[in-house]
């Protein structure tokens, strides 16, 4: 069971803009005036801090970034990318990475609760041995995407396109693949028998 | 404000508790069990229940119902005026719940079943079964499904896309990836007209 604290909402200072301001900064991504030192002051943050909660990090650049041993709570990083960067035993809850972009990014050994991943692009990522409780993949494009040795329980692919992905000792009870293109997906080792895919309709 | 989400194992439904951020009064939605997890969440933040919130009457939303009134006195909302021989106070549309320094106010979307109803607190929305995470609630028949469409897309996605929706089932989402991408709100697709009893 996870808390969830509501953020206060700073708008962006640019005039005539209405989105939400960043963390530490007066200004959405998209108005910051220098991005690169935000984004060194945004790194040295997040290796030197261990809990973070409603931080608001949606549409910036993340590459080459290696973090380990965190908590994400309902942290805000919608439409942003990430490049060659691993998550070792980090906790996500109640986070927003809706209409992200990861690119060769791995999951290693940490969880994922209650969270929203719809919309985004996964392509040649790894979950590896993660506890992915819950959580919202629907609509999302999946290339060359592996999940090994993990539990998605009741989590949602509604909709999703795979490309060359898999499952691999994987436990996919009341996860829903419902209208999922599944192109070249390996199924192994997983209960993929308790996942409900079109054919099955659900009483609710 | 605080938020609890809380995994049921009647009907895999979500509970959720809601906490103010000025007083101790809390607000539980869709008891569909009340278990020790939920007992101990709140007796360890100190929170007093002042009201529950049912977004329909469905077994897996109210089966915790009995057990909670047997710890708490708290007042039961509903669109009926009872349940189980309970009284309740029934919620119509626009109605506005109090409770401490919370606010919900209640939005009809019947479809799904009579009495659906969803709770808006802020930026949250407390969907019940009218709207999940790519899905909308099976309704009893063709018509049933229509209004359920019908009210979601008059009365849910103009609010914004940036709300959250909490629905009784599943992950949560926003409602703008609702919007764009739930099947079931974009045509009466297959998966819609299994939905109905009507086919």
């Amino acid at each position: 069971m996870d808390t969830l604290n509501s953020r206060e909402k700073t708008l962006c200072s640019f005039t005539g803009c209405s989105q939400e301001a960043l963390f530490k900064s007066a200004r959405c991504a998209h108005h910051l005036e220098d991005i690169g030192h935000y984004m060194s002051m945004l790194k040295e943050f997040l290796l030197s801090t261990k809990d973070f909660s409603c931080l608001n990090l949606s549409n910036l650049v993340f590459s080459d970034l290696t973090i380990e041993g965190k908590y994400f709570y309902f942290c805000n990083l919608h439409a942003s990318i990430f490049t060659n960067c691993e998550f070792d035993n980090i906790n996500f809850q109640l986070s927003f990475f809706d209409s992200c972009r990861f690119f060769n990014c791995r999951f290693n050994e940490g969880r994922i609760g209650w969270s929203v991943l719809a919309d985004s692009l996964f392509d040649k990522c790894t979950f590896s041995k993660q506890d992915i409780f819950r959580s919202n993949f629907n609509a999302c494009r999946l290339k060359h995407t592996s999940f090994q040795n993990s539990s998605l329980f009741t989590s949602r692919f509604i909709k999703a396109d795979f490309f060359h992905s898999e499952f691999v000792d994987c436990n996919l009870l009341r996860v829903h693949f419902e209208y999922a293109q599944l192109n070249d997906t390996l199924f192994k080792n997983s209960n993929q028998e308790e996942a409900i895919f079109d054919s099955e309709r659900i009483e609710e | 404000m605080k938020l609890y989400p809380h995994y049921v194992v009647v009907g895999f439904s979500n509970s959720y508790l809601i906490s103010g951020k000025e007083s101790s009064a809390a607000v539980i939605i869709d008891p569909g069990r009340f278990d020790a997890k939920m007992l101990s969440l709140i007796e360890n933040n100190k929170l007093k229940i002042c009201a529950v919130l049912l977004t329909n009457s469905h077994k897996s939303h109210v089966s915790g119902i009995k057990t909670l009134l047997k710890i708490y006195d708290a007042k039961i909302y509903c669109y009926h005026a009872s349940l189980f021989g309970i009284k309740t106070i029934p919620v119509r549309d626009r109605q506005q719940i109090k409770c401490g320094d919370l606010t919900f106010t209640v939005i009809e979307t019947p479809g799904h079943s009579t009495d659906s109803v969803v709770y808006r607190l802020g930026d949250w929305l407390f969907t019940g079964d009218t709207l999940s995470a790519g899905l909308t609630g099976t309704t009893p028949n063709l018509q049933a499904h229509i209004l359920q469409l019908k009210k979601i897309r008059e009365k849910l996605l103009p609010l914004g896309d940036e709300l959250i929706v909490f629905p009784g089932h599943g992950p949560p989402t926003r409602l703008g990836i609702e919007r764009r991408y739930n099947v079931m709100l974009n045509e009466l697709c297959p998966r819609a007209r299994r939905n109905v009893s009507f086919f």
